[in-house]
């Protein structure tokens, strides 16, 4: 591949509920915090990249700029379901490649509403719940369905995702939430779709994540101490399956994400310290455990089990409390993931650091699909 | 079933989909494509064989009444103002293609809910109509075994 690129700088505002601010200050809080982790101006800043769902037609990232110091430098918006956030890193990354840029900025924002999401618009009538659901909890809750059917894995294991995530955000000051949820409290919270109770689903907030990626020129003049090198980064929509037509399959298109990860990095899942995968449900992280390539097919419900994606595991998954407890404003979640890794290998992520990590990976999917993975590389 | 349906109904009923096909004598089905060159059967609307992109080989085939649940959930809250609970089903028909529905007919607590089970499909009327006041048929599914029924079928 051409030139390296490296994250400089990395920021993130507490995800939560905001319904007085807009995005246009959420996106500029952001980035304004990933300038000054990389010790840099908006005037050093040559071109911007903004992932945005809900609000992507009203141009969000000059909005955002327009906060920050309207430069008039290029801005991209990048819309593309859940893997917006990561698709601007993505194309930051890219243009820095192609020798365009040196300093790129990119912010990933949303702001939620209230309520699930899910279901399109109909060409008849309105058919939720009367020709199956459309809802995300329950589209998710299908696919646990076939895991199940095919390894045996139950209710209590796909529970467990929750019990370890909302741990784990007990030490992320900027997850949505901070509170244990045991076994018997996430199996008998609110039944959503079976198995996804309530605290099985995402935490619907509002967020925004930047990131500043520099050229390698540009992260060797500025002192490689912290800079986080991008190792590899994969970008998939989902192929033909056979029965993709009807039940979604986010499976395949992970499988060729990471697939494609760990080749263009030249190492492989055991070499991972940590990994922030996309949780939007109990049932989505145990399925991502074996895309991922983390354990053997059918193995998801015994990974969890033994503890291996815990803190203190051999692979610890979601140590920022993931979708399901830090929260999952959808455009911004991509940025957040890789924010969370950023930490991590700078050994800057206090009561919940990782120990002596070297590679991290980050892996959203958004129904459509799009899935992209990234594996970063702790500073030399 | 059909004919008696739309017998009833005021006006015909409108397929709500692709899938549906209501003839004017007999019962209604389902009709997928299917792809003269792989024999994939594709369940939504394709401009090429979504199996191996061939072009202009995808023909109207009917799709069986019966098949076995290959995923499902039973939805305890769905969007406001919609019934619940309520199983929501991916369905594999016997000789192939895959669609959405909900299963009915079976007490969504049952052991027999499952991936695998045999199910048969059923058309009625949809619940509400579009805002040109026009009324839908639908379908769903329900088991084969009409052991599970929670509604037996009239003996007579």
């Amino acid at each position: 591949m051409s030139q390296n690129v490296y994250v400089q700088g990395a920021g993130m505002i507490k995800f939560g509920k905001y319904p007085e601010r807009k995005i246009d200050d959420l996106g500029a809080e952001a980035g304004f915090l990933a300038l000054d982790d990389a010790g840099l101006s908006i005037k050093d800043v040559e071109a911007m990249y903004c992932g945005n769902l809900l609000e992507a037609n009203n141009s969000p990232g000059q909005r955002i700029l327009k906060q920050m110091g309207p430069t008039g430098i290029p801005v991209v918006n990048t819309t593309n379901a859940c893997a917006s956030g990561a698709t601007a890193f993505r194309e930051a990354m890219i243009a820095i490649k192609a020798g365009l840029y040196d300093i790129c900025l990119v912010v990933g924002v949303e702001q939620m509403g209230s309520g699930m999401l899910g279901g399109g618009k109909p060409d008849t009538i309105y058919t939720e719940g009367v020709m199956g659901t459309g809802s995300m909890p329950g589209i998710f809750a299908e696919a646990g369905s076939v895991h199940s059917a095919k390894y045996g894995t139950t209710f209590e294991q796909f529970a467990k995702v929750a019990v370890k995530n909302h741990q784990h955000a007990v030490k992320n000051p900027l997850a949505r939430y901070q509170m244990e949820t045991p076994l018997d409290v996430v199996t008998q919270s609110e039944m959503i779709a079976f198995p996804n109770t309530k605290l099985m689903c995402s935490a619907n907030v509002d967020g925004a994540a930047a990131t500043i990626l520099v050229s390698e020129k540009k992260a060797k003049a500025l002192g490689m101490s912290r800079s986080v090198k991008i190792c590899a980064s994969a970008l998939t929509s989902d192929p033909f399956t056979d029965h993709s037509l009807t039940l979604w399959d986010f499976n395949t298109c992970t499988r060729h994400a990471a697939d494609q990860a760990y080749a263009q990095a030249g190492i492989g899942p055991e070499d991972l310290s940590l990994v922030e995968l996309h949780d939007c449900f109990g049932t989505a992280e145990l399925l991502h455990y074996e895309n991922l390539r983390l354990c053997d097919e059918g193995e998801a419900g015994r990974f969890i089990d033994e503890g291996h994606s815990w803190a203190g595991g051999k692979c610890p998954v979601n140590l920022s409390g993931g979708l399901l407890s830090k929260g999952h404003p959808v455009g911004a979640t991509g940025v957040a993931n890789i924010y969370e890794v950023v930490q991590h290998l700078r050994g800057e992520a206090g009561d919940r650091q990782c120990a002596n990590p070297k590679y991290g990976l980050t892996h959203v999917i958004g129904l459509g699909s799009a899935c992209a993975v990234h594996i970063l590389q702790a500073p030399e | 079933m059909s004919s008696e349906l739309n017998a009833q109904a005021e006006k015909p009923l409108l397929p709500v989909n692709h899938l549906l096909q209501i003839p004017e004598c007999g019962e209604p089905f389902l009709q997928g494509l299917k792809c003269s060159h792989c024999g994939h059967i594709a369940t939504d609307q394709r401009i090429v064989c979504p199996a191996c992109f061939a072009r202009n080989t995808l023909m109207p085939t009917p799709l069986s009444s019966l098949g076995k649940v290959l995923a499902f959930t039973v939805v305890r809250r769905s969007f406001p103002g919609l019934p619940v609970p309520f199983v929501s089903a991916v369905i594999h028909m016997k000789d192939g293609g895959d669609i959405k529905v909900n299963l009915e007919n079976i007490d969504v607590d049952h052991q027999a809910l499952q991936v695998g089970l045999e199910v048969e499909l059923i058309f009625k009327q949809a619940p509400w109509g579009d805002e040109h006041g026009n009324e839908y048929m639908i379908y769903a599914a329900q088991p084969v075994d009409q052991a599970l029924h929670t509604v037996k079928e009239d003996a007579s």
